[in-house]
């Protein structure tokens, strides 16, 4: 029987010719990752360790980028432990003007490449899915014992294949693609699986959609989103360090537990409406319905592309005189390549407010909460009850054209209205 | 009548003497047939002659696999001659127990018997002949009763004058260590014989008594005060080979017994049993210990029996006699203490960092003397726990010394429950249940708990026509013991697991009880991140933060947690938070297993990480109703109900998740393999 390209990632990280789904495995890490929110806890467990150090530092991320620039003093305390402890055991650590958002930060810089098995005290370490990475969540109880061995257990997820057929139309991208695909399969359709993203129609996925993509697979409850590692994913990758990665794919004959087809040439963009990502409308259904705010970048749209896609709406228009909208690059790079293009210029020539790399506004931490009643356009990945602030606040999820061009409406848009 | 001579003497050398005093008086008796002083020193002599004859030497280890039978008091005696050290085990012992005694000790000859029939379909012979196979020291293996024996008894030689001193170890006694593994106590021949006398002369023991050989001949309260204090006295032994209430109470009415020793479940089983009639018994007094011991249990015994029962307390590494009470201490001190120290035994309490306390303050009880062991076999580091410099012997036994010097035991060190700071000590509150008219047997041991850090379960095991509920025991032991003492939970069983029909085994039963309750169907989903409630909520109280944490479907859940829960949920189970905020609330709730059709991919991570066992099992999702009983064991992936006897199978836990499970989460796993590694 053949393997899925989860199922290859996990034997090798386990040095078993193979493994089978349902599978008990302690494997090795090649990168364990926390942030300062998670990575305090995961410190606190640590401690408790008798005897523990931390067994491979240079596999060990710590990313400052929840609550940074510390919003207050509790938040500084927590960032000030993190960063005493990464100086005293030598692990990676970044730090505010130095970092981002983690997951835009570490492909970015070449610490993660395709086929390694990254392990991170967040729940969207499946974003490294993206370029064949096996990323996955962990408890913070998880992240000691990671430092503590350099391994992780683990479960071998099942896989669902999902196929994407033609090519995605203007305004249609990976974000949409995979709002679709979690409206139909539902916030448990891949419940403790591997979503593998296939198709005609990822060739044509930009780097920064297959991310998008991968973001969002624990929304369907999956255990990591992946796409194998191509010609696209290997140019990224050389022009971003020295590692080459491991390359998988899956077999011909591989199993999986359900396989979707999708014709994407037809599609729209898609909007999440509250409160859970698979509440999912075409942006039609939804035009017309009055915001606050809009909220463009952080982790599932803050690649430089993203900023792209936004800039391009907003170029040259102002946002509604009732809408405050926040962008936030997705790290420090992304922000100066932004800068360096001119879009920070469009940005701010529309009236938005361009932030420093954070998490912040997404989890309702800073720089951007919402009020009581307030309704936000938002290309970030939930939109639970308060998840961007009062518990009587409204998140719509989107891509960057749709939030951009709400954003100059002030109601919900389709981007063709604006640009046409 | 005293005994001081015997002080001064090998257990050999004892029988040699009684027999020169006692010659014609019974000593052994089994059913109709009896053994006389001189005949019972004949056979140890002959005996001991045929062990000489198999090389065997001063030093070496004579196992004995035997029930109460004459043969075993013969072989304690003819080893003690040739200066072997006796091993007993205890027949009732599991093969991989016995074979755990006998590796550790490595005995050259084991004695044993054959009787399937009597003994739970187990052939001793055949189970001490596989072991052989994997201990090479082993040289024989021999059956009482088989043509061997009769060739070991055949010969008449005299034996030497022995060369024994008391200081020698006669006996290495097995006890348990805190987890559960066997230690090897051992006991000199001086040790023992004093012992044996100071009891024998508590007793008032003589000639004209008749003792009752119950409680089992391998463990040191049927050596010291049955076999060997019944000896000194030149009384007769009654051997009963497997302990059955209505046989105890039929050897007591025709063997005339006039000394009886126990545990309190004997002496519970045969006053509550149909055969007991109180005109028929003779019994002058006897000696109730090994476990706690009920007040009214002991009063009814000195009233239905009319006897003077002795309560004392000893432990295998004593000898095991360390107090006792006497025949003219008053009513509280007879019925409600141990009483105090035999004569050459100094006791002490001590706090946990081992400082002495004065009378009436509560500690650990030490013991130091004649009696205690040399130490444990091949385990001196065990040793030095066990013994300090000074020779103090820890005990690990809650005592208060009383200022007027009866002592009275609260409880095991370990079983202790500390149930959010209120000390709760199973033995009195097993006392409280075990009154209740529809309780047969009750154990309570504790559960780990987030909120209390421990709490206390009732195991409880209904007599056969008892109709009660959970509510009805609680309401009955309100009555009777302090709020924080009252148990948690209750839960009914058919026995109580006990090791060689010893006292109950309660980290087995700490086990079973963890992963054992009542179904909860739960239909839902658990979902959203922990994050955003823990800042709305601003409180790290685990309950309170469920409440935000497990928005909308989760207020059901929160509402209904409640004690004893084992979760089965009728479809995903989980939260998607990074946090163990979702799995702690559960275990602080009690919950004490989930199984499911399926899990979030945290959530079942997180669980077990935190030591909260967690199957995947969509037949027993189908198939367990809300309220059945349901059992768990994850290693073997096993489900069962006990409401509807069926059997489900999950996926089994590997190795290294069960050890998560049972070192209550990863972080001491890890530690485990860190220290591996070192």
């Amino acid at each position: 029987m053949g393997h899925t390209l989860a199922e290859k990632i996990l034997a090798a990280k386990c040095d078993q010719d193979e493994v089978y789904p349902g599978e008990f495995i302690n494997a090795r890490v090649d990168v364990a990752l926390a942030s300062e929110l998670s990575g305090v806890l995961a410190i606190e467990e640590f401690e408790k360790i008798k005897g523990a150090r931390v067994r491979e530092p240079e596999k060990v991320v710590f990313v400052m980028d929840h609550f940074t620039p510390a919003k207050d003093i509790k938040s500084a305390q927590i960032v000030k432990r993190c960063r005493d402890f990464a100086r005293k055991h030598g692990i990676r650590f970044y730090d505010v003007g130095r970092a981002g958002i983690q997951h835009v930060l570490l492909p970015e810089q070449g610490i993660v490449v395709p086929g390694d098995l990254v392990a991170g005290a967040d729940s969207h370490t499946c974003t490294y899915g993206f370029l064949g990475a096996f990323g996955t969540g962990i408890g913070s109880t998880d992240a000691a014992a990671a430092m503590a061995l350099g391994e992780v257990w683990l479960k071998v997820p099942e896989s669902i294949k999902f196929v994407y057929h033609g090519r995605p139309p203007k305004w249609v991208g990976g974000k949409d693609l995979i709002l679709h695909t979690i409206g139909d399969i539902g916030v448990a359709g891949a419940r403790y699986q591997a979503m593998e993203f296939t198709g005609e129609a990822v060739p044509h996925l930009s780097m920064a959609s297959r991310f998008s993509m991968a973001n969002m697979a624990i929304e369907a409850g999956a255990m990591a989103g992946l796409f194998a590692a191509d010609e696209v994913t290997r140019a990224f990758v050389r022009q971003r360090g020295d590692r080459e990665g491991l390359y998988f794919e899956s077999d011909p004959d591989a199993e999986y537990a359900a396989v979707y087809e999708y014709d994407v040439t037809q599609m729209e963009p898609f909007i999440a409406a509250p409160f859970l990502p698979s509440n999912v409308k075409p942006v039609s259904e939804l035009a017309g319905l009055e915001i606050d705010q809009v909220v463009i970048g952080m982790c599932t749209n803050g690649n430089l592309a993203d900023l792209r896609a936004a800039a391009e709406v907003l170029k040259g228009r102002k946002i509604h005189p009732h809408v405050r909208a926040v962008i936030v690059p997705g790290t420090q790079k992304v922000y100066l390549d932004a800068l360096r293009e001119g879009l920070i210029e469009i940005f701010v020539d529309a009236n938005c407010s361009v932030t420093t790399p954070t998490c912040g506004p997404c989890l309702g931490g800073h720089m951007g909460v919402l009020a009581e009643g307030e309704r936000c356009v938002s290309t970030s990945n939930r939109n639970f009850h308060g998840r961007m602030g009062h518990i009587e606040s409204e998140v719509y999820l989107a891509n960057p054209y749709v939030a951009a061009a709400s954003a100059i409406t002030g109601v919900i848009t389709s981007p063709d209205e604006v640009m046409n | 009548m005293t005994y001081e001579p015997t002080h001064q003497m090998t257990i050999g050398e004892l029988l040699a003497t009684q027999a020169a005093k006692y010659g014609q008086r019974p000593f052994l008796r089994l059913g109709n047939d009896r053994i006389t002083y001189a005949e019972a020193e004949r056979q140890a002599n002959a005996l001991t002659a045929g062990l000489r004859r198999l090389g065997l030497e001063a030093g070496d280890r004579l196992a004995v696999l035997l029930p109460n039978l004459p043969e075993y008091v013969l072989a304690l005696f003819a080893a003690a001659k040739v200066g072997l050290i006796l091993v007993p085990i205890n027949v009732r012992r599991h093969e991989t127990e016995v074979a755990a005694r006998l590796e550790k000790t490595r005995p050259r000859a084991l004695l044993t018997f054959s009787d399937p029939d009597n003994f739970h379909g187990v052939d001793h012979l055949a189970l001490a002949r596989r072991l052989q196979a994997d201990l090479p020291d082993l040289e024989r293996v021999i059956a009482v009763g088989s043509a061997e024996w009769a060739d070991l008894l055949g010969s008449a030689a005299v034996p030497p004058a022995p060369t024994t001193r008391l200081e020698d170890t006669a006996v290495i006694a097995h006890t348990l260590g805190s987890s559960g593994q066997p230690r090897g106590a051992m006991l000199t021949h001086g040790g023992l014989a004093r012992n044996a006398a100071a009891v024998a002369q508590i007793l008032a023991a003589t000639p004209d008594d008749v003792f009752l050989g119950a409680v089992p001949f391998s463990n040191a309260f049927g050596i010291t005060p049955t076999i060997l204090a019944g000896a000194i006295a030149g009384a007769e032994l009654v051997c009963l080979p497997r302990y059955r209430p209505g046989d105890a109470l039929r050897l007591i009415r025709e063997a005339s017994v006039t000394i009886h020793h126990g545990v309190p479940t004997m002496f519970s089983l045969e006053l509550n049993h149909p055969d007991f009639d109180p005109a028929a018994c003779r019994m002058r007094t006897g000696i109730m210990s090994g476990a706690p011991c009920p007040p009214e249990l002991v009063r009814r015994v000195r009233e239905e029996m009319g006897c003077q029962l002795l309560l004392a307390y000893g432990l295998t590494e004593a000898s095991p006699g360390v107090t006792i009470t006497r025949f003219d201490d008053g009513p509280v001190t007879a019925v409600e203490t141990v009483g105090r120290p035999h004569e050459g035994i100094e006791l002490k309490v001590v706090d946990e960092q081992g400082r002495d306390l004065p009378p009436g303050a509560e500690g650990e009880l030490c013991v130091r003397g004649y009696n205690v062991m040399k130490g444990y076999w091949d385990d001196p580091e065990a040793t030095a726990e066990a013994i300090d410099s000074d020779g103090w012997l820890r005990t690990g036994d809650l005592a208060v010394i009383d200022p007027d010097g009866p002592a009275r035991i609260v409880g095991r060190k370990d079983e202790v429950i500390n149930r959010g700071g209120f000390k709760v000590y199973p033995g009195p509150v097993e006392m409280v249940l075990r009154s209740h008219p529809g309780v047969k047997e009750a154990a309570v041991v504790s559960i780990p708990d987030l909120i209390y850090g421990e709490i206390s379960c009732a195991c409880v095991v209904k007599r056969p026509s008892a109709d009660f509920s959970e509510g009805d025991l609680l309401n009955f032991a309100a009555e009777h013991l302090a709020d924080y003492a009252r148990p948690d939970r209750v839960l009914f069983f058919d026995a109580l697991p006990r090791r060689g029909g010893g006292p109950v085994w309660k980290e087995y039963l700490r086990e079973r009880v963890r992963i054992h309750g009542t179904a909860w169907k739960f239909g839902q989903n658990i979902d959203t991140d922990a994050i955003i409630p823990a800042r709305r909520c601003n409180t790290a109280d685990p309950r309170e933060l469920a409440l935000y944490c497990m928005e909308d479907a989760d207020a059901e859940f929160v509402n209904n947690m409640s004690r004893g829960d084992l979760i089965v949920a009728d479809a995903n189970f989980g939260c998607g938070s990074s946090r163990e905020v979702a799995p702690l609330t559960i275990k602080a709730a009690g919950v004490s297993a989930v199984i499911a059709k399926s899990f979030a991919r945290i959530f079942f991570r997180n669980a077990i990480n935190i030591g909260l066992p967690i199957l995947e099992c969509p037949e027993a999702v189908d198939r367990i109703q809300e309220g059945d009983r349901v059992e768990v064991e994850p290693a073997a992936g096993v489900i069962r109900n006990l409401t509807r006897d069926e059997t489900y199978r999950a996926q089994p836990f590997p190795d290294f998740l069960q050890r998560i499970i049972d070192r209550g989460g990863l972080l001491a796993y890890v530690e485990d393999r860190l220290a591996q590694e070192a």
